[in-house]
């Protein structure tokens, strides 16, 4: 069996497995290290227990789907704003990551947890593209953010912007 | 449940940064958090200091850290709010002239006062000096070079010098490659033959010292006119490449009638037919024309029109009397197609017109008059510049600016005996007419600080709006001061002698060229600071100021204003650096309230004294206004 087609068990949160190939799960930096740090344990299923069955079936996808993609370099993290500059998504990417909110901050979560940053990518830029144009209020109520500000600290802030807004 | 406000930190910021400005400010609104996080990110600072502060191409350096970066745009925002500059002190061998400066390069060559020895040097002549900081480098030639081919491209790196070999048809270029990799503070001397990389025999045999250029194409071809006809040379290796007109024995019409436009093609008059026709100077264009020498069809031009202006707007083309209705039908596709397929419309031709005083085409479009991106000793702010600076805003970076001390005591290298000449590089840090750029966007933007702002030279801009000149871009006499960094002077104190006062106004221009006055340059007395207001400057007040503030008055006719109008007044007088400051006046005749008023500091005067002891309208320190955006909001650039 080549090395690819070797498979990986991982365990959800809600203890389901999913025995998925070796390079589809190596697309998390996470899970690629824990294989390295774990060894050729066969068998062994790898613990994600902040992910849940419904949110790996999602990511899966993903993964399976940029499999033969060459993955981002270990140090292009933060650094690597060229990446950010850009609010497109790929046309699949686009298609694939229509799901209600809920999902899509547990993707962006789970994302973040398993360390696919292409994926990340996908679910920051799409919460973005969610926010621009969009008023204050508009944000507030399309994503339940509680407004804690006083009255009079809104007004103040509110003042102190309308300048960057011209 | 997963949602919006059990996004951490680095979630957040992965989000923001894919907003713009405008966004990010709204997402500050939305709650105390993500408030908070914006003001704290450096990242997202960094997006908002960029959009909201003046940022420069120049200085886009994303491989540096953010807060390094805003660092950077705060202090050339704080600089552009104070117009200080930065100082840089060179020494230049005496005798030497400023020849270029570029970036951090200052090209001198020996000045026509020099001494012979100057020019000579290990038994080679010297062409020029490339100073780059502490590191020089010389050029030597076997053979004195002729300085009227002397052609520096920093942008392509090389040199070229004219060898003059004592004979017309033994002209050569020689092209040196500028090689920065002298180790700093040494000095580097080049050798003819190893640096000299390419030697290019002009190949016509009617070489008549006449020639243009060589003039370095976008395209990284060489182009030299001899008489007539153009050589067209590959630089990195000087192979010709062709001969323009293509045809041996056909020849343009008169040396200075042809252009090259914007996009580089060659267009000349043919001397036979005066038929308009051009030529590729890019391998790549040419590669799906096949006929090189094209006629512009349609495209004619009458001779008197030719010999007096050029190819201008009026009689650059002329469909009349050469071509019946008829035939002009059957060409117009041809012409068009032509048109198409050349890049050249008629709307290039016209916008292009020729220089016949300087022999080289004047191609307002910019390239040429942009493409060394430097100045020398006397910056000159043509109109067209500065129309096309508008243009292509951000193209260029700073302003440098020589400033010799002839009061100077010369320096003298013990090691080789060379005198040396202290001079200062003041780097300005924004253009000049970058200002004036955020000037008028304020202006446009009905900002009133923008009055408050010009309230020195408001007088002056009302005028020179009924004068209804019809150029309304530059109608701002700036008045402008520059301090230099006060630490950089208390090292390494230098009197500065030379002030210019750039006045790139050109109604103002036209009006001081079309009216009879004079430019009145003097100290202001001792006394005069209180009255030194514009305030004062109404009615019977403003010849009082006149009378009472200027001591040992200059006066400058207006026929010897400068086409550039700019104006470098030197005062020897150690007082005057003293002192500190001058005042000029532009008084026009039946035009009293065209008031100009500069004020030049020297860098040894006490900054502070300026501020305290100055009459409000005119020494006031001078404000960018809001839309530079650096002082208003405590909220987002708390730092």
């Amino acid at each position: 069996m080549s090395d690819n087609k070797q498979k990986v068990i991982l365990q959800t949160s809600d203890d389901e497995q999913f025995t998925v190939e070796k390079i589809v799960a190596e697309r998390s930096a996470m899970i690629k290290s824990m294989m390295e740090d774990l060894g050729e344990q066969e068998g062994q299923a790898i613990p994600l227990p902040n992910v849940s069955s419904s949110v790996l079936t999602k990511i899966l996808e993903y993964c399976d789907h940029h499999k033969n993609e060459p993955l981002p370099a270990a140090d292009s993290s933060d650094a690597d704003d060229s990446r950010r500059k850009t609010s497109e998504i790929g046309e699949w990417d686009a298609r694939w990551i229509q799901v209600d909110q809920e999902m899509l901050f547990e993707i962006i979560l789970a994302a973040n947890y398993l360390d696919i940053k292409p994926l990340l990518d996908v679910g920051c830029k799409t919460v973005a593209n969610m926010i621009k144009g969009k008023t204050p209020e508009e944000i507030r109520k399309l994503f339940n953010i509680t407004n804690d500000f006083t009255p009079e600290e809104e007004e103040q802030i509110r003042k102190e912007n309308e300048w960057a807004e011209e | 449940m997963a949602s919006f406000n059990e996004l951490d930190n680095s979630l957040l910021d992965r989000i923001l940064r894919h907003l713009a400005a405008t966004d990010i400010v709204k997402c500050s609104l939305l709650c105390k958090r993500i408030h908070e996080f914006i003001l704290d990110n450096a990242h997202i600072q960094l997006i908002l200091h960029k959009k909201y502060y003046h940022y420069p191409r120049y200085l886009d350096q994303s491989t540096k850290p953010p807060n390094d970066q805003i660092a950077e745009i705060v202090r050339l925002n704080k600089n552009l709010q104070e117009l200080k500059c930065t100082v840089k002190p060179y020494k230049i061998p005496k005798g030497h002239e400023v020849y270029k400066i570029w970036d951090d390069y200052v090209v001198t060559r020996p000045g026509l006062e020099a001494p012979y020895g100057y020019f000579e040097k290990h038994g080679k002549f010297l062409a020029c000096s490339i100073f780059r900081g502490a590191a020089r480098m010389d050029i030597l030639c076997s053979r004195d070079p002729t300085f009227a081919v002397f052609k520096i491209d920093f942008i392509h790196r090389v040199i070229i010098l004219q060898q003059s070999c004592g004979t017309k048809a033994a002209a050569k270029f020689l092209v040196y490659r500028v090689n920065e990799q002298a180790p700093s503070g040494t000095e580097r001397i080049s050798k003819e033959d190893p640096d000299c990389t390419i030697v290019i025999d002009l190949e016509e045999d009617i070489w008549t010292r006449e020639e243009f250029g060589p003039r370095i194409l976008k395209n990284g071809n060489l182009l030299v006119g001899v008489q007539i006809v153009f050589y067209l040379y590959v630089l990195v290796h000087g192979r010709c490449l062709k001969r323009i007109p293509s045809h041996q024995g056909t020849r343009w019409f008169r040396y200075h009638e042809w252009m090259l436009t914007s996009n580089e093609l060659l267009v000349g008059v043919e001397d036979c037919d005066f038929v308009c026709r051009r030529s590729f100077t890019d391998e790549h264009r040419r590669s799906f024309d096949t006929a090189d020498d094209a006629k512009l069809v349609g495209a004619y031009f009458r001779r008197d029109d030719v010999s007096s202006d050029g190819l201008s707007s009026e009689s650059g083309y002329e469909s009349g009397d050469d071509i019946d209705a008829g035939k002009r039908k059957a060409h117009a596709e041809d012409r068009h197609a032509e048109e198409v397929n050349s890049g050249l419309s008629h709307e290039n031709i016209y916008s292009s017109r020729f220089d016949r005083t300087q022999g080289e085409p004047l191609d307002i479009t910019g390239y040429q008059l942009f493409e060394d991106l430097d100045y020398t000793v006397r910056y000159q702010f043509e109109r067209h510049i500065i129309r096309d600076r508008l243009k292509s805003k951000g193209l260029l970076e700073n302003l440098s600016l020589i400033v010799l001390d002839p009061q100077s005591i010369p320096e003298k290298d013990p090691s080789t005996g060379e005198s040396w000449l202290p001079v200062v590089k003041l780097e300005l840090p924004f253009d000049p007419l970058e200002l004036e750029i955020l000037l008028k966007e304020c202006r446009y933007e009905g900002n009133p600080d923008f009055y408050e702002y010009i309230d020195d030279s408001k007088r002056v801009m009302q005028e020179e709006e009924n004068f209804d000149t019809g150029c309304t871009d530059f109608v701002l006499p700036v008045i402008r001061r520059w301090i230099p960094n006060d630490n950089d002077y208390a090292r390494d104190p230098l009197t500065i002698i030379d002030f210019l006062i750039a006045i790139p106004a050109n109604p103002l221009k036209r009006l001081l060229t079309d009216t009879k006055g004079q430019i009145l340059v003097g100290r202001p007395a001792a006394d005069s600071r209180k009255r030194n207001t514009f305030t004062d400057l109404d009615g019977e007040g403003k010849e009082r100021l006149r009378q009472e503030t200027f001591q040992n008055v200059t006066t400058i006719p207006f026929s010897d204003w400068r086409e550039n109008a700019q104006l470098w007044v030197q005062d020897n007088d150690p007082a005057m650096a003293q002192h500190g400051n001058f005042n000029v006046d532009i008084i026009a005749n039946g035009k009293e309230s065209l008031i100009l008023r500069a004020h030049c500091i020297s860098p040894l005067l006490n900054v502070p004294d300026l501020d305290e002891g100055c009459g409000k309208g005119s020494m006031r320190r001078l404000q960018i206004p809001k839309p530079v955006r650096s002082s208003v909001n405590s909220f987002i650039f708390a730092q």
